[in-house]
């Protein structure tokens, strides 16, 4: 028997049994993914934009997000991406607005600074401990969950974003250019936008 | 007493108990007027943080040479109070007492002992301490104590932050009258110890000149907006320069055998230094610099033997 | 049934991937940062080797030699992919945080060295138990080595905080704390391996 023909064969099987298999998976997947996926930047946003000052948002050409409550016409606050470089990488954080200017919420999105300096940006410090845990486990009364978010961009809420500087939040130690460039970013995106309505 | 000393130092496969424990107190000794630069400086604490590290290396390696069936003593030959010292002067003067314990522990069990003891580390012991505690505690070892007479004596960022460049004349860098590391900024008394060493020639001008040659050169080039425009002078004076390239980079165990291999590991070191410094994520790079040239130490030696009779000149 | 269980029993200890075989170190080195991580990341690896252990044991007489490796692969490959799939879509933080590695397990030396070393030259049972055995040891393993790394690093063990007052030492959830751990622990299984005749050669 021709051995090519016999190699081309089993490795055809072989693969047309494997692309059957996952195209099954891949089906079977793909909506919970896409879901999935769907959550995380609905979360995101959210995270930065409480629901009740507004529900709907709506993309500008400029990029960032002008938020309208119920069928409202005039925006109740603004949702937009700041960037600037930090140390040692660009930081992009997410930043919520209400039309007067109250921040609502921040969120890093990416970053690569240095760690246990810079990475503090995004650091979150719990207080449940191993002995917490156990205790919770055994005793009837459950201790409430607190949430627990990043400590130093949760320090932005309710600061009006154009007298936004280092004054007004603690910069985290031996990262001041980090601190800096996040507070900076955020300020200065925040005025364009509220400058450009 | 430089002839004797003469006989060993280029060679540095050939172990004799005596003359290695007599070169490691003659460096020691040799570090003392930085040592007392820095105690005056920021003042008592830094001479806690030398002795606690000191003492955290000699025990350690007392305890690992027991566990290895091996005299206990030999950790008084002085290379483990070298190690200490060195470990000390790369530490800001006033730190929590457990960093510099556990920076010595580190430095000898792991930068040393676990190799096989004295003469068969691949990295300078002490650098492998102070790179263990500058990425475990990165706060802590870059919180700068000002010296002890200035106005604001809590924290600065060093000079080589890169904000707080600028503010210092060369005089106060060369001098020590800014915050840093405490073996490393009065750069006069490390340059005394230098030329000690160099005049009794335990250490030759090779490695150092071409290190801080590199240095100087690359920083001018890229050092500034545009090539060529780099503030070298400042890039000679801040960090660890200058203790690195005299006293770390020519540890006898980690540096090249021949002359030409000693220059191109000095040139890699200041290369590296440079390029950490300006971009990596950490403000200063020799430590890091001379650590990886370490590793290629074996690679140089390698491309640069020595012919059977005598050195070829690089 | 004493020969499969000890097929299951020489992955765990005597030729365990990480710490003998030293096989599949760039997930381990990368992954276990955290106890959550390593344990995921052995699961998944335990998966796709039992899969293809199983597929492998069964269809060797039907592959030819020549092209044994790429159908290997093809079978690793589809594993992969199905473990990605679902962990994509029922547990995104978990995917999220292994990142690229999962889908790496494709050319984890474990998975492929078990298939063409062990699964092509024996029965489909005795496939099965080695597939166990070494996914049990990797999973072992890597969370050993988190467990170490997320304590020292990061003063946690599975998101929980160990005391109050301790400041870990952040190098061991970096990649430099990776090798060290990973070092100091092949020495001493190496070492107590010494100890007894058995774990000798």
């Amino acid at each position: 028997m021709n051995n090519v023909l016999k190699f081309t064969l089993v490795l055809f099987l072989v693969n047309l049994v494997a692309a059957s298999i996952l195209a099954g998976v891949y089906t079977v997947t793909r909506p919970r993914i896409e879901d999935q996926k769907r959550l995380l930047q609905e979360k995101a946003l959210r995270e930065v934009m409480p629901e009740d000052i507004g529900d709907r948002l709506e993309l500008t050409e400029d990029g960032y997000w002008k938020v309208f409550r119920g069928s409202g016409y005039t925006p109740k606050g603004y949702v937009f991406i700041a960037k600037r470089y930090g140390y040692s990488s660009v930081i992009e954080t997410m930043v919520g607005i209400k039309a007067d200017g109250t921040i609502t919420g921040v969120q890093v999105l990416s970053h690569n600074e240095t760690p246990g300096l810079g990475a503090k940006i995004v650091e979150v410090v719990t207080d449940k401990t191993i002995v917490k845990a156990l205790k919770n486990i055994f005793s009837k009364k459950k201790e409430l969950e607190k949430k627990i978010s990043p400590y130093f961009t949760e320090q932005f809420k309710g600061i009006d974003v154009r007298s936004l500087d280092m004054g007004s939040v603690d910069a985290i130690t031996g990262a001041t250019i980090s601190s800096k460039a996040v507070v900076d970013s955020i300020r200065e995106q925040g005025l364009e936008i509220l400058n450009a309505r | 007493m430089p002839d004797s000393i003469f006989t060993v130092s280029p060679a540095p496969h050939i172990k004799s108990g005596l003359s290695s424990r007599k070169i490691m107190y003659l460096v020691a000794l040799s570090l003392l007027p930085a040592g007392i630069a820095g105690v005056y400086i920021f003042g008592l604490s830094s001479l806690k943080v030398i002795a606690l590290s000191i003492l955290a290396c000699i025990a350690s390696e007392a305890v690992f040479l027991k566990l290895r069936n091996k005299d206990p003593m030999v950790a008084l030959d002085g290379s483990a109070i070298l190690t200490g010292l060195l470990l000390a002067y790369n530490l800001p003067p006033e730190i929590p007492f457990w960093i510099p314990v556990i920076g010595g522990v580190v430095s000898i069990i792991i930068g040393k002992q676990i190799f096989g003891g004295l003469g068969h580390n691949i990295f300078n012991p002490a650098l492998v301490g102070r790179v263990f505690l500058q990425i475990s505690w990165p706060v802590y070892m870059t919180t700068w104590k000002n010296p002890r007479w200035a106005v604001d004596a809590v924290s600065t960022a060093t000079p080589l932050a890169r904000e707080g460049a600028a503010s210092f004349s060369y005089m106060d860098l060369f001098l020590g009258n800014h915050g840093g590391c405490m073996g490393e900024v009065c750069i006069l008394a490390l340059l005394l110890g230098a030329a000690v060493l160099l005049f009794t020639k335990i250490i030759s001008f090779h490695i150092p000149a071409s290190f801080i040659g590199a240095v100087m050169l690359f920083g001018w080039i890229f050092g500034g907006e545009g090539f060529f425009k780099g503030d070298f002078i400042f890039h000679l004076l801040t960090g660890g320069l200058v203790l690195g390239a005299f006293f770390m980079a020519t540890d006898y165990v980690t540096r090249p055998l021949t002359k030409k291999g000693k220059v191109i590991f000095g040139i890699g070191c200041g290369l590296l230094t440079i390029l950490i410094r300006l971009r990596g994520g950490y403000p200063e790079g020799v430590s890091y610099a001379i650590l990886f040239m370490n590793a290629v130490v074996p690679m140089i030696d390698r491309y640069t033997k020595t012919r059977k009779y005598g050195f070829v000149q690089g | 049934m004493k020969r499969l269980f000890h097929e299951f029993l020489k992955g765990l200890f005597h030729e365990n991937p990480t710490f003998r075989l030293a096989l599949g170190l760039c997930p381990t080195l990368a992954v276990s940062t955290s106890i959550v991580n390593g344990f995921g990341m052995g699961c998944a690896a335990t998966f796709v080797l039992l899969g293809s252990n199983i597929i492998v044991s069964s269809i060797k007489n039907l592959i030819p030699g020549k092209i044994r490796i790429p159908c290997f692969i093809v079978i690793i490959a589809t594993f992969v992919t199905i473990v990605e799939l679902t962990m994509k879509a029922y547990f995104p933080e978990l995917s999220k945080s292994l990142g690229i590695f999962v889908p790496l397990i494709v050319v984890n030396c474990v998975v492929l060295g078990r298939a063409e070393a062990f699964a092509s030259k024996h029965g489909v049972a005795r496939s099965i138990f080695d597939g166990l055995g070494m996914g049990a040891g990797f999973t072992l393993a890597l969370v050993l080595i988190s467990a170490i790394r997320e304590g020292l690093g990061n003063g946690t063990l599975m998101g929980l905080v160990i005391t109050k007052g301790f400041e870990p030492a952040l190098l061991f959830i970096l990649a430099p704390g990776a090798l060290l751990v990973i070092g100091i622990l092949i020495g001493i299984v190496n070492y107590l391996t010494s100890l007894s005749p058995k774990g000798r050669g």
